[in-house]
């Protein structure tokens, strides 16, 4: 069947090639790259989701990781994308705000993690960023994170002995372009994949997934109050809340503790963030968008009792006939219990999310 | 196997779209349009950072950067019957950089306006890894909100009451704006095959008609989900097409 195709488009080519003028030249495609399907635990998802214009590929996602852990991405050569998102702290960088960028100024928002990224909507505390291709030219040319000039860049990255390679590689060609680097670094960030927590393992029937009886008095009570927005699978039901963190909001810096707001101009979503995953959530201290709690002991009691009443506080926050979420201290523990199962020592410890070795 | 038949068509579509070339014969001779586009102030050129200018609403103020997109470029016939449309048509046009580009290959006819829209339409407005003129580097993307400011216009202004910057980064879906513009002369690439429209961009008119802007009042601004007034004016005479030759 598939030679009766196959022989149809010759005898068509071959046609067709008669018809033409002199100047033509047969011009043959470039075998295109191998397609790449990063595993995804079954709990997850099937398969990891990618835009059709940047398919995931080994050799992609292989140069995203080197452009990563790189700091010739910063303008002073010393700041990597892994300077804030370090795999060892499931990719946040355990600061408040981070100082970390070239400027050494603190950041105005915490640094999220990375872990499922690939199934995240709406990237950025406020969801500005709408893709991960679009998403890294913000903290490449940040003044305060990495300060990077992209026309630069691209010279630097092609001026290499080795990047040029590698993106001819990647992507065909090896003129390096804004586009291209984009691209790759998304096609990296895809795979960086955390499923394999002691609770996943529970949820897959698997040997390793053993909850002991107050964790899973936490998953029965964070089921029951946490997750309609910490939906689990991912934890997040990628959508914006305000958690009666605050009742102002200052118009400075471009108005950045709008929060959603900022993005839609829209009154009813200022003071709301992305609900943001709990994967790994005991080791990525300190917490909410501003980093202001540093226990999980102090996010517990904020939402027993610490939420402020506002125009745009989360209705889920006030439906028990006053404001936050009601638990016994008891209760609080267990669910602490909980979230520590959802650390996954694989993920923190894989080889193929650290600095390539050479 | 699957290989071999993708080359396989990869090879056949190369040779069918060399194939059209024999073919051109007067009826379908394919001529170039070149527009080019010259940034004024009223009646001046528009010169960067020294000159100062004096706004509709007699403010005064300087240009240190002024870069828009023109996109999804069309000729028109009489009857307003799209007849040629540019592909993949983006361009930034930037004073002191790219002032204009030709549209290729234009089909035999007579074109008697051209259409063309003033920022990123949303499909490319989604995201920012692109290339050419829509390439990030530019420095016309906006990063902490995808998209692409339109317009862009910085200079120091004097008003009545205060003085400072003009930080005006128009975009958002909202403000791509599509007009048609008449041409003095029609375009008939039958008869000649190469073809000049010179086109006027007034950065006065950004700030009048319908919307006088007044410094004192609004001296930044644009980016939004809502509708901007200098996108409004610049729908409303800030380009004409002032000579065919």
């Amino acid at each position: 069947m598939r030679y009766n195709w196959i022989y149809t488009l010759l005898v068509y080519c071959s046609l067709t090639g008669l018809a033409s003028c002199d100047k033509a030249e047969l011009i043959v495609a470039e075998p295109v790259v191998e397609k790449y399907n990063p595993a995804v635990p079954s709990n997850l998802a099937a398969s990891v989701p990618s835009p059709e214009r940047n398919p995931t590929t080994k050799e992609g996602v292989l140069l995203g990781r080197m452009l990563f852990f790189d700091p010739i991405l910063s303008k002073n050569g010393k700041v990597s994308c892994a300077s804030c998102h370090q795999p060892e702290k499931a990719f946040t960088d355990g600061a408040a705000l981070s100082t970390a960028g070239v400027s050494g100024k603190p950041l105005l928002r915490h640094v999220p993690t990375l872990a499922n990224v690939a199934w995240m909507q709406g990237l950025f505390w406020d969801g500005g960023a709408k893709d991960l291709e679009s998403l890294s030219f913000g903290p490449l040319t940040h003044p305060d994170e990495m300060g990077q000039n992209l026309k630069e860049l691209a010279q630097k990255l092609q001026q290499h002995k080795k990047y040029p390679v590698l993106f001819q590689k990647a992507f065909g060609t090896d003129s390096i372009t804004s586009a291209a680097i984009g691209r790759a670094l998304a096609q990296f960030q895809r795979t960086i994949i955390s499923g394999n927590s002691r609770y996943d393992k529970y949820v897959r029937n698997e040997a390793g997934g053993t909850l002991s009886e107050p964790e899973l008095k936490g998953l029965v009570l964070f089921k029951e109050n946490c997750s309609t927005c910490h939906t689990s699978g991912f934890f997040t039901d990628n959508q914006y809340h305000n958690n009666g963190l605050d009742n102002t909001y200052s118009e400075a810096n471009e108005a950045m503790e709008f929060g959603r707001g900022r993005i839609t101009g829209l009154p009813k979503d200022i003071g709301k963030y992305k609900t943001p995953t709990l994967r790994n959530i005991a080791i990525t201290a300190p917490y909410m968008h501003d980093g202001r709690f540093d226990t999980l002991d102090q996010v517990l009691e904020h939402y027993t009792s610490g939420i402020i009443q506002s125009a745009t506080l989360a209705p889920e926050l006030q439906q028990h006939g006053r404001l936050g979420i009601p638990l016994t201290a008891a209760e609080k523990e267990s669910i602490i219990q909980f979230l520590k199962t959802l650390t996954d020592e694989e993920f923190l410890k894989n080889p193929e999310l650290l600095p390539v070795v050479e | 196997m699957k290989k071999t038949a993708l080359n396989l068509l990869f090879g056949c579509l190369a040779v069918i779209s060399f194939s059209a070339c024999s073919d051109d014969d007067e009826n379908n001779a394919l001529g170039t349009v070149a527009l080019e586009i010259q940034n004024m102030v009223g009646t001046e050129s528009l010169e960067l950072e020294d000159k100062t200018y004096t706004s509709p609403a007699g403010d005064t103020y300087a240009v240190s950067n002024f870069k828009y997109y023109i996109s999804n470029i069309k000729l028109l016939s009489q009857d307003g019957q799209t007849v040629f449309m540019e592909p993949d048509s983006y361009h930034l046009i930037a004073q002191g950089g790219k002032s204009s580009f030709e549209l290729k290959d234009v089909p035999a006819g007579v074109y008697n306006k051209l259409e063309l829209s003033i920022g990123v339409d949303q499909a490319r407005n989604l995201s920012t890894d692109q290339y050419g003129d829509l390439d990030p580097s530019n420095e016309m993307a906006w990063d902490w909100d995808t998209g692409y400011k339109f317009l862009t216009l910085v200079g120091p202004y004097t008003g009545d009451t205060r003085s400072g910057n003009l930080v005006f980064h128009v975009g958002g879906d909202a403000n791509y704006k599509t007009i048609t513009l008449d041409l003095p002369q029609a375009v008939d690439v039958r008869t000649k095959p190469k073809y000049n429209l010179v086109l006027l961009a007034d950065v006065n008119e950004l700030f009048q008609g319908p919307n006088l802007i007044d410094f004192d009042v609004m001296n930044t601004g644009g980016h939004g989900t809502g509708p901007s007034m200098i996108a409004e004016n610049y729908s409303n005479g800030f380009l004409k097409v002032v000579e065919v030759k």
